[in-house]
């Protein structure tokens, strides 16, 4: 049995690419990090954890705070997460007006509520829960954000009054796009972690297998939670 | 500094501030991989270096461009990256190696004279210099 092939090998290597992972250490980075400890390993016949100490020791003294989203990560992803919220909202909106025959309401409410679900939320629950992780974020664009949401709530308060009635296909292809427009924000390149010394060739094949599978999966996972949730929102307003 | 305290020779934070200069010395005589970073390390005096502290010290040490890496197939195992000096390293040796002398030529100038009989002997620590 090789080193590699030790139970408990395997299982600090697993945890430790899981706490590698964690903090956004590049999958290239991981694999030379796990070939280096299997190697390591090899040599000096100790333990993982006498040698390395815990994963999580061993990878925060290997990442440091690489994984300290920048200003630029943090909104990008957040307004994907608005624009996807945003987007649903009004192709349900869009959807049920067409099946029913009726007209659609498009006003300043659900932007308001997306600002709110999309960038204030999850920086409030950041702030509570995990001050360290967004320190770099917060301190630049914590003001901004807060401020986007107070906007947010007031909108949601008191937006209604400007709604206008439009019909059902104009918030159907505002939410489509919208959808695709938060997809194309939030998509992640492949990044899988590979042997140090496999060949370039392959690697590179390797990136564009995860990229492809990665992609299928989220504009897949899109496309169902759209159907389902038109689906879902059409058979209640026909039920009520 | 994860060296045993019970195997250590020297209190932790002094190896803490001279192990990156310890590193790039040995990095400097010869390529060589981790391990034998390691071993070499102790074959010196200065203790179990393990892999927790060393493998990061040196990912600095290439971030920095003191030293440069480079994978290679294990002939039996795994396969091993070698660190070899850049010119930048060596320049940052030569020039951390002049400090640490003037460092420990003032910090000896200002410590009582060990031979004086007024100063109580001090045991020496297992597995370090006689």
């Amino acid at each position: 049995m090789t080193v590699a092939e030790r139970p408990e090998v395997r299982r600090y290597c697993d945890d430790l690419l899981l706490a590698l992972r964690m903090k956004d250490v590049p999958g290239n980075r991981i694999g030379a990090v796990l070939t280096e400890v299997r190697a390591h390993l090899a040599d000096s016949g100790e333990g993982p954890h006498e040698a390395f100490g815990s994963p999580e020791e061993y990878a925060q003294a290997l990442a440091g705070d690489t994984a300290v989203e920048t200003p630029r990560e943090w909104l990008t992803t957040r307004a994907s997460g608005a624009a996807i919220f945003l987007g649903f909202w009004w192709l349900i909106e869009g959807a049920t007006a067409l099946a029913t025959g009726q007209r659609a309401e498009l006003g300043p409410v659900p932007v308001g509520a997306a600002a709110i679900a999309g960038l204030g939320a999850p920086w409030l629950v950041e702030q509570l829960v995990a001050p360290a992780h967004g320190v770099a974020a917060a301190a630049r664009i914590g003001r901004a954000v807060l401020l986007a949401s107070l906007v947010g709530v007031a909108v949601v308060l008191t937006g209604g009054r400007w709604a206008a009635e439009v019909p059902g296909a104009l918030p159907l292809a505002l939410g489509a796009g919208l959808l695709l427009v938060g997809g194309l924000l939030g998509r992640a390149d492949a990044d899988p972690v590979v042997d140090p010394l496999a060949p370039a060739e392959e690697v590179a094949a390797q990136r564009e297998r995860d990229s492809r599978s990665a992609h299928r999966l989220v504009w897949g996972s899109l496309a169902v939670m759209a159907a389902g949730a038109v689906g879902v929102a059409v058979l209640l307003d026909r039920l009520g | 500094m994860s060296t045993d305290d019970d195997e250590a020779p020297w209190p932790a934070q002094w190896l803490r501030g001279v192990l990156e200069l310890a590193v790039l010395a040995v990095v400097d005589r010869q390529e060589t991989y981790g391990y034998r970073i390691a071993a070499a390390l102790e074959e010196a005096g200065f203790g179990a270096v393990k892999g927790g502290t060393l493998y990061p010290l040196l990912g600095r040490l290439e971030d920095d461009g003191a030293v440069a890496a480079t994978w290679r197939e294990g002939a039996s195992g795994p396969g091993r990256k070698w660190y070899t000096t850049t010119p930048a390293g060596r320049e940052r040796l030569r020039a951390q190696s002049r400090r640490w002398n003037d460092f420990t030529a003032t910090t000896t100038a200002l410590l009582p004279d060990p031979a004086d009989p007024a100063v109580p002997a001090v045991p020496t620590a297992p597995g370090g210099p006689s």
